[in-house]
């Protein structure tokens, strides 16, 4: 373009008759050589005072020591970055560790539970056999196959052996005291109402004194309750309720429950006793219904006086 | 790339030279200063040959020119010189050069980056009587075989809102 330009100028053509864009394009390129020549010569001049006269050095050096040290700030370092590329492997390596030791655990957790649940099984059939072997009654096993949840009625549907003497009404224990009563039985399969149930009743002796009463389920509060026991009877914190054995159906002895608590109504004239069962109601598997004739003590008292 | 249409935000332009100047400037980690990339150089150049609206003005880039030889503590007016002349050369070029082969435009840069090296190891030549360093010259010119990483990264970095 500027050749151009040039080219008019020689043939001696006005530099205004030209056509506008080629003399704005002249005019742009030569203000663009003459900045470049004004800023080249300014550059040339600075690079001779600097380099032959020193003359920016001390100002070089004061501005080179402030960037040195802004830019060791800013610039991050081979040992930053290696320093964070050790903490990032090493925390990935923390992390899936970790996880492996969590999963770890769980499973242990598990294997202690089943465990820990095997051994209280254990514990509890040898309790079982240990009463099966030292009493003279005829006793049958039952395996509890379901029951229920509802807070009204405490029942158990329980399986036993085929062709087993079990019969409506029979007791059902296991190695600490009374659970319940066979309430139907249908094939091998027996429905087994729970002393706690609130339909559920007992009748009872207490070991100490030897005064007698029934025994009724809790119902939705769980434990038991002994009732019609008048005010003044010799009742304490502690004490223990067997069966009382009356009718000649059912064994004397077996607990029953332990008296927690005995407080009088103002507006009866009987006291209200709570009792806690003696047996496990919820949580055993396995459990003996009692099926034979009825005589001597199944259980040994003297530890529980 | 359609380089006509599409205004450019000058923020964006501002920020990449502030980059490039923090670059050239800083260098890089692991990198000695005489290795340093001038990148403030190759962003000049690419938004020099874009057009008179992204082109940065002569004084502007005799300034940034100036402030990488402070604080790189080399020899003043050298980078100056060198962006004023990049400056030139990108507007000389002008689209043609972006409507080039990359491979065409990276020779060009390296060649563009040896002749400046060399113009300026002239400077020190003549001034100090210290030889040209062959290594350096070549180093520095070999940078410009990022070009294409610099101007894909610029490419994306412009506003598309003025391309209606």
């Amino acid at each position: 373009m500027l050749g151009h330009a040039e080219a008019w100028l020689r043939a001696g053509v006005s530099f205004y008759a030209m056509p506008s864009a080629t003399v704005t394009s002249a005019r742009s390129k030569m203000q663009l050589y003459a900045s470049l020549s004004v800023y080249v010569g300014l550059a040339i001049c600075l690079i001779f005072f600097d380099l032959k006269k020193q003359t920016f050095s001390p100002i070089k050096e004061g501005i080179s020591n402030v960037a040195y040290f802004v830019g060791e700030a800013l610039s991050p370092s081979d040992d930053w970055f290696l320093q964070f590329g050790s903490h990032l492997s090493y925390k990935l390596s923390l992390t899936q560790e970790n996880e492996a030791y969590k999963q770890g655990q769980l499973l242990k957790d598990a294997q202690l539970q089943i465990i820990g649940s095997l051994e209280r099984q254990v514990e509890e059939l040898q309790a079982l056999l240990g009463l099966y072997q030292r009493s003279p009654y005829s006793m049958q096993a039952v395996t509890v196959i379901t029951a229920t949840d509802s807070p009204y009625e405490h029942t158990l549907m329980a399986r036993f052996a085929e062709n087993a003497p079990v019969d409506l009404g029979d007791y059902i224990i296991d190695a600490h005291g009374l659970v319940g009563q066979v309430l139907s039985v249908e094939g091998v399969i027996a429905v087994i109402r729970l002393i706690s149930d609130r339909r559920a009743s007992v009748h009872t002796q207490i070991l100490r004194t030897g005064l007698r009463g029934v025994v009724f389920g809790g119902g939705a509060r769980g434990g038991l309750k002994l009732k019609f026991v008048p005010e003044g009877a010799d009742v304490l914190v502690g004490d223990v309720l067997v069966t009382s054995g009356l009718g000649g159906q059912h064994p004397f002895g077996i607990p029953v429950g332990t008296v927690v608590s005995v407080d009088g109504e103002e507006t009866s004239t009987f006291y209200q006793i709570l009792l806690k069962p003696s047996a496990n109601l919820h949580a055993n598997e396995d459990f003996l219904v009692l099926t034979g004739a009825v005589r001597a003590d199944l259980f040994d008292h003297d530890q529980k006086e | 790339m359609s380089l006509f249409l599409h205004k450019l935000s000058n923020a964006k332009i501002a920020w990449s030279i502030v980059l490039g100047l923090f670059i050239s400037s800083v260098g890089l980690p692991g990198l000695a200063a005489t290795m340093a990339p001038d990148v403030l150089a190759l962003i000049i150049f690419y938004w020099a040959t874009l057009g008179v609206s992204s082109r940065p003005k002569m004084g502007t880039v005799f300034l940034l020119g100036l402030f990488v030889d402070f604080s790189t503590g080399g020899a003043i007016g050298m980078h100056s010189l060198k962006y004023v002349l990049m400056l030139t050369i990108a507007i000389q070029l002008g689209n043609r050069f972006q409507m080039s082969p990359v491979l065409k435009q990276i020779a060009l840069i390296v060649l563009v980056l040896l002749a400046l090296e060399i113009l300026l190891g002239g400077f020190v030549w003549i001034f100090l009587k210290i030889p040209l360093d062959i290594k350096s010259v070549i180093v520095a010119a070999m940078w410009g075989l990022v070009w294409p990483l610099v101007a894909a990264a610029l490419d994306k970095n412009y506003s598309r809102t003025g391309a209606k």
